[in-house]
């Protein structure tokens, strides 16, 4: 186990790496010259040669290879240079929303968590049934919500029409409700039907005819071993659906105005302040590969089988 | 014969019928629609469904149904082309990578690794925060995130079939590589592939969409959906009805695309034994 | 001491719903201490007929209709749990594929340790010394770290002998082996015939599905031969064999000779 952890840790780091060049190469065909926007920053009219100093600042004269280095020494440190808008350290001005949009992300999850794993497995074992057909119909309608849209229709009818739930809390914890469902519902919606499937592959399976003729009671084959086995694949998808809901997350922060990372990346991004793009881009892409790391692992360690059966882990 | 089986499956007749109509609003949006989309009015706005307006007029007085209709164009004129790009693409590249082995295989896999460390919303934010907002920069970055994604599932299917006894047998009979690539393992993950690629329109429609919503896609006043969404932001209280129509179209897009896919899906999968 | 019937099967047809008949109107007997041998090729009815003693098959698929009567008791007309209570306690039953039989998801001695619990109301530790006295009794190697291993590690022979251990260990009347030894090579067969036989030994009427006549032939007291669904010919094996009426039993019998000299 350790031997895979370790070769997965190296995947990561490989793929870090290449990210952050790929960065680079992004920067660097950008249409924004860092100098012009240093000017925006201070807001004077500069002449040649403060301009000229200014590159030289920013090591911007160097050849190219040289800037390649200071950059990564830069990714490693963190460091992505200051905001051109904010003027703050742009990783710093991200970590400071980074909870807020983890928030709504960890509440969705478990929230979806809650409802896929009764759904499923019920939706499984009343299979045909009226039950099973409502839940393949509202789950086939929850994945093709577009997220903004659904966003708004739930704003309108908890909000506005019932008013139980607040239209804008910037921040506070009842705002988060909300966006949470948003962002629950596609997920929701996908993750029972896979686990409906597995489910009904397991009670296919012989160990559940053996457990049947041992005398086990069918909660217990269904609440302890399908559950088991039918879970336990959904756990990497799960670890990959967070990293993916946090990158996702920026069209439903807009909707709510909730003030996480996403929000504030699209702002960079429309005010070409390419520090703060710079650190979302990486910062997401860590996130993301943890994710998938953690679930891998998550995944093993509940059903050893898989380590040695290699495949494409 | 898959045809066939199309045709017996309701699922599947339903969703086609729902892509056939939207293709021909596409294909026939000038006509169809009752008004000139761009045409401002501001004497006409906020117009409640009338005879002339038949879903109203905006805070322009533009006619929302027509806006509607042209605006199809955009979101299916945008993502049919760009999967189909991307089909022939992963295609090509997954088959061919998976097929020849090392060392083509691990440059390419290490390449869409990195590409897809990333959420597509990430490649895409980064590169048309990079390139600048324009149309063009979307359409690049979402292909290129979409192939790298693409590609890495047609490589997984290609190596799944090329472990199978057939294949093998084959490699007995047939002289080239390219051969059998084409004669056999194509044919072979084509339809599963179908099924990936008619969920991945809806889903690229929503993307498109959810682009053009953040201001990212295509330009201001365009009758986008996810812009016509956008826009509506601000007369949320007043008029919902700006916000739902679009939203509306989007979500019927996508349901008969995904209505479609999960019908083949169930038609290409093996039936299961007793 | 009086041979009642263990098990009493009158008129047992399995119907696939809303298709053709597979099992039709059978009827057997047991009598305790006794073997009976079901003989018969793939598709003949033998599994299903096991399996529909135990209540194993989905109502879904499958209608099954007759009179099934264990110790006197109806089994047919026994509510789920009644019928939870008699499956690995009463009648225990050996499958075919020892491989998949198994969760591969949880430890061997869990899976073992919770049958016992199931059945006797005994604590995690009493169950675990439970079943550790039982496989050493049956000689098996290593015996806790048998427990503590997943299925997927383990030989095919070794997990068939685990089935049976955990058969015994619940002091059954009946033990049904549903194809035990054909999933096996023939020298983890021989192990498995073996254990058989030591069960015999013990007084454990025993009900041998298969359809290789060897294993039949050296187990079985009485044996039954099917076809289609049908039951062809039965008698005592030692007749049988000697005198097969039917040329069916003659193709079966020259068949698992021919089997057993080229395997």
């Amino acid at each position: 186990m350790l031997r895979y952890i370790g070769k997965r840790m190296i995947g990561l780091v490989i793929v870090l790496l290449g990210v952050v060049a790929l960065s680079f190469v992004i920067a660097n065909v950008s249409t924004v010259d860092p100098v012009e926007a240093y000017k925006r920053m201070t807001g004077a009219n500069t002449s040649k040669e403060e301009i000229e100093a200014m590159r030289e600042e920013m090591g911007l004269d160097q050849p190219i290879h040289i800037q390649f280095v200071n950059w990564l020494g830069d990714a490693v440190r963190f460091d992505f240079g200051k905001s051109f808008v904010t003027k703050n350290d742009a990783m710093a001005d991200l970590l400071s929303r980074l909870p807020y949009t983890l928030l709504q992300v960890v509440v969705a999850m478990a929230f979806s968590v809650l409802v896929i794993v009764p759904i499923g497995i019920l939706s499984a074992i009343k299979k045909g049934t009226l039950f099973d057909k409502v839940v393949h119909a509202l789950t086939l309608a929850g994945a093709s919500f577009p997220p903004f849209w659904l966003g708004y229709m739930l704003l309108l009818l908890f909000a506005v029409q019932l008013k139980i739930l607040p239209v804008t809390s910037y921040g506070q914890l009842s705002g988060v409700i909300l966006p949470a469902i948003t962002l629950a519902v596609p997920i929701i919606s996908i993750n029972v039907r896979m686990l409906r499937a597995n489910v009904l592959d397991n009670l296919n399976q012989d160990y559940v005819l053996y457990a049947k003729a041992r005398g086990l009671s069918n909660r217990k084959i269904v609440g302890k071993h399908v559950l088991k086995n039918a879970a336990a694949p959904m756990i990497t998808i799960l670890g990959q659906t967070f990293g993916y809901t946090v990158a996702g997350a920026v069209i439903v922060e807009n909707v709510f105005a909730w003030p996480g990372v996403g929000g504030y990346a699209v702002s960079a991004i429309i005010a070409r302040d390419l520090p703060v793009v710079n650190a979302y881009v990486i910062l997401i892409a860590l996130i993301f590969v943890v994710c998938n790391l953690l679930a891998d692992i998550a995944q093993i360690a509940i059903n050893p089988k898989l380590l040695t059966e290699g495949g494409d882990l | 014969m898959i045809a066939k089986r199309i045709m017996k499956n309701k699922q599947a007749l339903l969703g086609l019928a729902i892509i056939i109509l939207l293709l021909l609003v596409t294909i026939f949006a000038p006509f169809l629609a009752p008004n000139d989309p761009e045409a401002v009015n501001i004497m006409d706005k906020f117009k409640a469904s009338c005879p002339e307006y038949p879903l109203g007029t905006d805070e322009l007085g533009r006619c929302i149904l027509s806006r509607l209709i042209v605006g199809s164009r955009y979101s299916l004129g945008i993502a049919i082309p760009i999967m189909l790009t991307v089909f022939c693409v992963s295609l090509l590249v997954g088959s061919l990578s998976a097929y020849l082995g090392k060392p083509v295989d691990r440059i390419v896999v290490i390449l869409y690794d990195i590409i897809i460390a990333f959420p597509v919303i990430v490649i895409v934010l980064a590169l048309v925060g990079a390139l600048g907002q324009s149309l063009g920069n979307l359409f690049f970055s979402l292909m290129l995130a979409l192939c790298a994604a693409y590609t890495k599932l047609v490589r997984s299917y290609v190596l799944q079939e090329k472990s199978k006894d057939y294949i093998a047998a084959a490699k007995v009979c047939e002289s080239s590589d390219i051969k059998i690539i084409v004669n056999h393992i194509v044919p072979n993950i084509v339809p599963v592939l179908l099924v990936n690629f008619t969920i991945g329109i809806g889903e690229a429609i929503v993307m498109i969409s959810g682009f053009s919503y953040l201001g990212l896609g295509v330009g201001a006043g365009v009758p986008e959906w996810g812009a016509m969404l956008s826009n509506a932001k601000q007369y949320f209280y007043s008029y919902p009805q700006f916000i739902l129509y679009p939203g509306l179209c989007i979500l019927l897009c996508v349901v008969g695309f995904n209505l479609l896919g999960e019908a083949l899906r169930d038609i290409t999968t093996p039936e299961e034994q007793l | 001491m009086s041979k009642e019937k263990l098990l009493s099967v009158e008129n047992l047809s399995i119907t696939q719903n809303g298709g053709p008949t597979l099992v039709n109107s059978v009827s057997l007997a047991i009598e305790s201490g006794k073997c009976l041998g079901i003989m018969g090729e793939s598709g003949s009815g033998k599994s299903l007929t096991c399996k529909a003693f135990l209540g194993l098959l989905p109502i879904k698929t499958f209608a099954v209709s007759g009179d099934i009567a264990f110790c006197g008791q109806r089994l047919d007309a026994l509510d789920m749990r009644a019928m939870n209570a008699i499956r690995g306690k009463d009648i225990a039953i050996v499958m075919q594929n020892p491989m998949t039989a198994f969760d591969p998801a949880f430890k061997l001695g869990n899976q073992i340790i919770e049958t016992i619990r199931v059945h006797l109301p005994v604590k995690k530790q009493e169950a675990f010394e439970m079943a550790v006295c039982q496989l050493e009794k049956m000689k098996l190697p290593r015996v806790r770290e048998l427990m503590n291993s997943y299925p997927h590690t383990l030989s095919g022979g070794m997990l068939q002998r685990t089935m049976i251990a955990i058969a015994l260990m619940m002091s059954p009347k009946l033990i049904i082996a549903d194809e035990a030894t054909t999933a096996l090579d023939i020298s983890t067969q021989a192990v498995i015939l073996t254990e058989f036989q030591k069960i015999r030994k013990l007084g454990i009427a025993m009900l041998v599905v298969s359809h290789d006549f060897g294993v039949v032939a050296q187990l079985a007291d009485d044996l039954i031969v099917m076809k289609n669904g049908n039951i062809v010919e039965r008698g005592r094996t030692s007749d049988v064999l000697r005198h097969p009426q039917t040329a069916y039993t003659r193709e079966l019998m020259e068949a698992s000779i021919l089997e057993r000299r080229i395997g």
